[in-house]
């Protein structure tokens, strides 16, 4: 499956930069909508939980709520993104599918590069705003295109047994973003996981995401690096999507392309 | 060199499952498989074929023959269910044409990506683009969004493209069944120099006058089978036969020797007195790529009344229409007709042998060659038309009872012998005593008088003065 990768990787980033030029083309504000969604997620957020309910976040350290809240909220948009687009990517692709060789972990792989990106752009964007608002920066920043890279990767594990499963089954592409809303408040992101009971904290390791959106608030609010228990089970929630992904995309490769 | 395989296809299948509904396939899912809830529908059943260098190999059938499956397993799209298929050197396909363009990018860009995408290194298409670029003749459109394009204009860059690509086999798929006359000939021409370069063509196509003229071997497929496997006239027969088995009689073989007109019967028939010379024929101005000009098989010429082909008529002026065909299998009764349409395929004129009424044979052998002669005054409005030449049979029961048959009755019976639509284009131009108001309105110029006379009345000035009174 990487090896399909690395052979497209041509066509990957020649239609990943026309993808990003031309996703926005058309529109006034062009690449800047790219930032107004979760700009605007960010604000509801921030009032209704700076403002109207409290929580016990970083706020005892000399931390802005907002700052907080952008450092979990800003991760999941973008793996929310790649697994929302990623599952679409086969259907939405179907034309290149039913004319040409181009394999579908291809699509799906684009989608979570195009979101890995995007979560890099948040990033330039942030760093001003945390420098203006007289928020403590630190050098650990540095480690957050690593977790992107790493976010990106588990996106594109959970959204490959999706994207194939709803060429099968369309009914998919309706229930994933219902439980795209529901799985973000299964995760720490508009309050520190300190607000979990302890006995639910343990349960988290099951829950993909969690040690990620996990580990940028370590290096964004805690100001360190990760702990190996953090590193360990990332890389292994993204090794076990990966192989459960590429075994059910091989395994329906032809369904699918019979069905496109 | 031109006997080496380039192709070789063993026993190939496809089957698709056709479920009702997703549940089926989970219920299947959820037994693992030992319940089934699917149909099997196979689209190909055991294809077996060999493709050589420098072969122009044509697949022919009806809609769902499997024709486009067959391709799509070769290029490698479909997976196949069963059997297999060895292909040697490079493959390229043009299935759908310009399918995998993108429309963001320009027309230049486009070709690079395409290129990259069939592993072409960087440098390839460098001296090439030029090439692609003069053959394409999209001038300025070269280097704008393909959105901008009309459908004619992707058509052509794709086939531009893939015709300046290098490969040993070259799959094509009802191309150039759209974009302009012109062009086509042009994409037909590349075909024929990339044959001679040895580059095997794999060629599907409803065009049965294309692949007569082109191709040299024809598979033709019915119901995911090959049918038959051979010269392309034949199989271009034998896909008439499949489309009208129902309503074909057996030809030929239910009838009795006696139908046959005796020799003497024969010479009664429009005879080689007035019958134009062979080289008329070869400098017939029709020059419709897909019409057979080989001295045997189909002829057509279209020339004036003093036997000086053309083309261009004047209002009012008779066109002779001579066409001959060899006969490939015995038939019945034949029926030529002429039809003339108008570029937008409303019907004008025409009418067959039985409707003039013609001294026609009651029976057809097979390598008899009919001639015939049909002369059509072109009383039409100037413009452009286009004819088409049918051949079909009915059986000499059918035709002696022709009298009591319903019309929708008689088209049951006929079997098309030959269809070539379109076969040529007729121009009009106005007569020479043309004046500013044409010589009528409208389409035809109907058979009729008009004659003005003149009632004396009473003149208006007396007739005030009869008001006065």
């Amino acid at each position: 499956m990487l090896r399909t990768l690395y052979n497209y990787r041509r066509y990957i980033f020649g239609t990943f930069w026309v993808d990003l030029k031309y996703r926005y083309s058309g529109t006034t504000l062009g690449f800047f909508w790219f930032l107004v969604n979760p700009m605007i997620e960010v604000l509801i957020y921030a009032v209704v939980f700076s403002q109207i309910i409290t929580f016990r976040s970083g706020a005892e350290r000399g931390i802005s709520y907002t700052i907080f809240l952008v450092s979990g909220l800003f991760p999941f948009i973008a793996f929310s993104q790649t697994i929302n687009r990623g599952s679409k990517a086969i259907r939405t692709n179907a034309l290149y599918m039913r004319r040409s060789l181009i394999p579908a972990e291809v699509f799906v792989f684009k989608e979570s590069l195009i979101a890995g990106f995007s979560l890099l752009v948040y990033l330039m964007f942030l760093l001003p705003l945390i420098v203006f608002t007289q928020n403590p920066v630190s050098w650990h920043l540095i480690l957050w295109p690593i977790l992107t890279i790493l976010l990106s990767l588990l996106g594109y594990g959970l959204s490959l047994p999706l994207a194939n499963l709803s060429v099968l089954f369309p009914d998919l592409e309706e229930v994933v973003p219902v439980l795209l809303q529901l799985w973000r408040w299964t995760l720490p992101i508009m309050f520190s996981d300190e607000n979990f009971p302890d006995g639910l904290r343990w349960f988290m390791s099951f829950n993909p995401p969690y040690y990620f959106i996990k580990s940028f608030r370590d290096i964004m609010i805690n100001q360190r690096i990760p702990p190996v228990e953090s590193w360990i089970i990332m890389i292994f929630w993204i090794i076990v999507t990966l192989i459960v992904g590429g075994l059910v995309t091989n395994r329906l490769r032809s369904d699918v392309k019979d069905l496109i | 060199m031109k006997n080496e395989v380039v192709l070789e296809v063993n026993n190939l299948s496809k089957r698709f499952k056709v479920y009702s509904s997703s549940w089926g396939r989970i219920k299947e899912w959820l037994t693992f498989g030992s319940r089934s809830y699917h149909k099997d529908f196979w689209s190909l059943k055991g294809v077996s074929f060999k493709l050589n260098k420098g072969e122009f190999l044509g697949i022919i059938g009806p809609n769902g023959a499997g024709k486009s499956t067959l391709l799509k397993v070769i290029t490698g799209v479909l997976d196949a269910t069963g059997g297999s298929y060895r292909t040697t050197g490079k493959v390229l396909s043009l299935l759908e044409l310009s399918g995998g363009l993108d429309n963001a990018l320009t027309g230049r860009e486009n070709i690079i990506r395409t290129s990259h995408l069939l592993g072409f290194p960087d440098s390839y298409i460098g001296d090439r683009m030029e090439q692609i670029a003069d053959f394409a003749e999209l001038g300025d459109f070269f280097d704008r969004p393909l959105g901008t394009y009309s459908s004619g204009m992707r058509i052509r860059l794709a086939f531009s493209m893939f015709a300046f690509l290098d490969c040993d086999i070259l799959i094509l798929d009802e191309v150039l069944a759209v974009g302009d006359i012109f062009f086509k000939q042009k994409c037909y021409a590349r075909l024929e120099q990339l044959i001679e370069r040895n580059t095997a063509i794999l060629f599907v196509t409803q065009s049965t006058g294309v692949v007569s003229h082109y191709c040299d071997s024809v598979i033709l497929m019915n119901k995911g089978e090959i049918v038959y496997h051979g010269a392309a006239d034949q199989a271009v027969q034998k896909y008439f036969q499949i489309k009208n088995l129902d309503s074909r009689l057996k030809a030929g073989d239910t009838f009795i020797e006696e139908d046959y007109l005796s020799s003497a019967e024969i010479q009664n028939l429009p005879q080689k007195s007035e019958w134009p010379s062979d080289a008329l024929f070869a400098n017939s101005l029709i020059r419709k790529p897909d019409l057979q000009t080989g001295p045997s098989v189909t002829q057509l010429l279209l020339c004036d009344e003093k036997g000086v082909p053309k083309q261009v008529f004047r209002q009012g002026e008779k066109a002779y229409f001579y066409f001959s065909h060899q006969i490939r299998e015995n038939a019945g009764v034949p029926v030529p007709e002429i039809n003339l349409t108008t570029e937008k395929n409303l019907v004008v004129h025409g009418k067959n042998s039985l409707q003039y009424h013609a001294k026609v044979p009651l029976r057809v052998r097979k390598n008899d060659t009919l001639r015939v002669r049909q002369v059509i005054k072109l009383d039409i409005r100037p413009g452009n038309y286009v004819f088409d030449i049918n051949l079909y049979s009915i059986h000499p029961a059918d035709y002696a009872r022709l009298n009591t048959m319903t019309p929708s009755e008689f088209k049951e019976k006929r079997a098309v012998i030959l269809q070539i639509k379109p076969a040529g284009i007729i121009t009009i131009v106005p007569a020479e005593d043309d004046r500013a108001t044409g010589v009528h309105n409208g389409l035809c110029n109907l058979d009729g008088e008009l004659s003005v006379s003149i009632l004396a009345g009473v003149p208006e000035t007396d007739m005030s003065e009869v008001a006065k009174i």
